[in-house]
């Protein structure tokens, strides 16, 4: 079944069931607090536009500098696995629903996958919000009994001589995973290495590619 | 804590969907839901556990069939009820009601910049040593697959299993064939 868009991107957000144009029925709910609230004086619709543009800013790109910089930097490496929220409060990247992080490190025997299986716990300020899979019964439910099958539907195909450690998140302590370095970068630059780390690569669905051209 | 969201260790849920390309919102008004939950003024006692907790009061049969910013929606109403800022009635037809008392203190613009920023570390210092040490505790778990690992998913006795309570859940099951909105959702929760 195709799902082309009929048109252009950026227009304005996908939305799937957009269909008739009509309101449903947890949009006019969402409508209704929202107005409640604004004249019960419990905020102001600047405040929804601000915390949007907050959210915004919060993108995967910010966790690939922490990676990249532990990666260039072994003194800053060491900070990061001892006092992960010290080095990452160095690079001023705390912040709303990652105020205290902990950091796993994948080496060539361990591999680290980050789950919430209550919820959606996820490091904001360093990754965003999480994709919908994240926050999906599936991931949920399999990814602390099938953590191999699971990486597996993502193309991590992993050795049983490597050991998998699964950290389900919880609301206080959010989880970022270190990945490996690829061979093949030697000669690259902290900048070039953070445009390599990917969303996936941090929660530990991924492993970090090397990049295109280079020969292993 | 044996509720339908505590989904580590369930089977039959399907295979995972990445999605190419997703946008952070899939509708415009997930974003709305989004900021004005994050945004605005806490009710008193509201911690980051609550906000959570509150989706898990949800009914089973509503919790799996509502999308997620759908529960963002119930805890945020869900806590203004809670703490009496805002009516069942008020819910509904979405207008203050008359006399009832507004609030002044406002998040302004500024204060999301403050909120998003604030540091906070949640470690705790305790008097009583833990029963179980790091590296030298683990439960082990010898597994051929999934279905092997079905015991590593607590399964307590259901809590309450009276006459009385299943009676209450047959009635949200009758209540939810007739498509419950989400004002009769709330009024359920509450028992009323």
């Amino acid at each position: 079944m195709s799902e082309q868009h009929a048109h252009a991107h950026g227009e304005h957000p996908s939305i799937p069931d957009a269909g008739d144009g009509m309101p449903g029925y947890y949009e006019i709910m969402e409508t209704a607090v929202r107005e409640l609230l604004v004249e019960k004086r419990l905020f102001s619709a600047d405040e929804i536009r601000r915390m949007l543009e907050v959210m915004d800013s919060r993108t995967p790109a910010l966790g690939a500098k922490v990676v990249a910089r532990a990666w260039v930097d072994p003194n800053y490496k060491q900070r990061l696995l001892g006092d992960p929220s010290g080095a990452i409060g160095e690079m001023d990247l705390l912040g709303m629903q990652g105020q205290h992080m902990a950091v796993v490190e994948n080496t060539p025997t361990v591999h680290n996958l980050v789950v919430c299986t209550l919820c959606s716990c996820y490091p904001w300020p360093l990754l965003g919000l999480p994709p919908r899979w994240y926050k999906s019964a599936p991931y949920r439910s399999r990814a602390i009994i099938d953590p191999r099958g699971v990486l597996k539907e993502f193309g991590v195909d992993l050795g049983s001589d490597t050991e998998v450690r699964v950290w389900d998140s919880t609301a206080e302590v959010r989880y970022l995973v270190l990945p490996e370095r690829p061979a093949g970068t030697e000669k690259m630059n902290e900048n070039e290495l953070a445009s390599l780390v990917t969303r996936d690569a941090m929660i530990g669905t991924a492993r970090v590619a090397p990049p295109t051209g280079s020969r292993p | 804590m044996n509720g339908v969201h505590d989904m580590g260790g369930m089977h039959g849920f399907g295979p995972i969907a990445p999605e190419a390309d997703e946008p952070v919102f899939h509708e415009i008004w997930e974003a709305r839901m989004f900021g004005l939950s994050c945004a605005m003024t806490s009710p008193p006692g509201f911690t980051i556990d609550r906000s959570r907790y509150l989706r898990e009061t949800m009914p089973p049969v509503a919790y799996l069939t509502w999308s997620y910013y759908e529960h963002w929606y119930f805890a945020t109403a869900q806590s203004l009820l809670e703490a009496g800022i805002v009516t069942m009635e008020e819910l509904r037809t979405g207008r203050a009601a008359a006399g009832r008392p507004k609030r002044n203190d406002a998040m302004r613009p500024a204060d999301v910049d403050r909120i998003s920023k604030a540091e906070g570390r949640y470690t705790r210092t305790i008097d009583t040593p833990p029963h179980f040490s790091a590296g030298r505790d683990r439960a082990k778990h010898e597994s051929d697959g999934p279905y092997e690992a079905a015991s590593l998913r607590p399964r307590q006795a259901w809590p309450g299993s009276s006459l009385a309570r299943r009676s209450r859940f047959r009635g949200f099951e009758r209540a939810w064939r007739r498509r419950m909105s989400a004002a009769s959702l709330h009024r359920y929760v509450h028992g009323a």
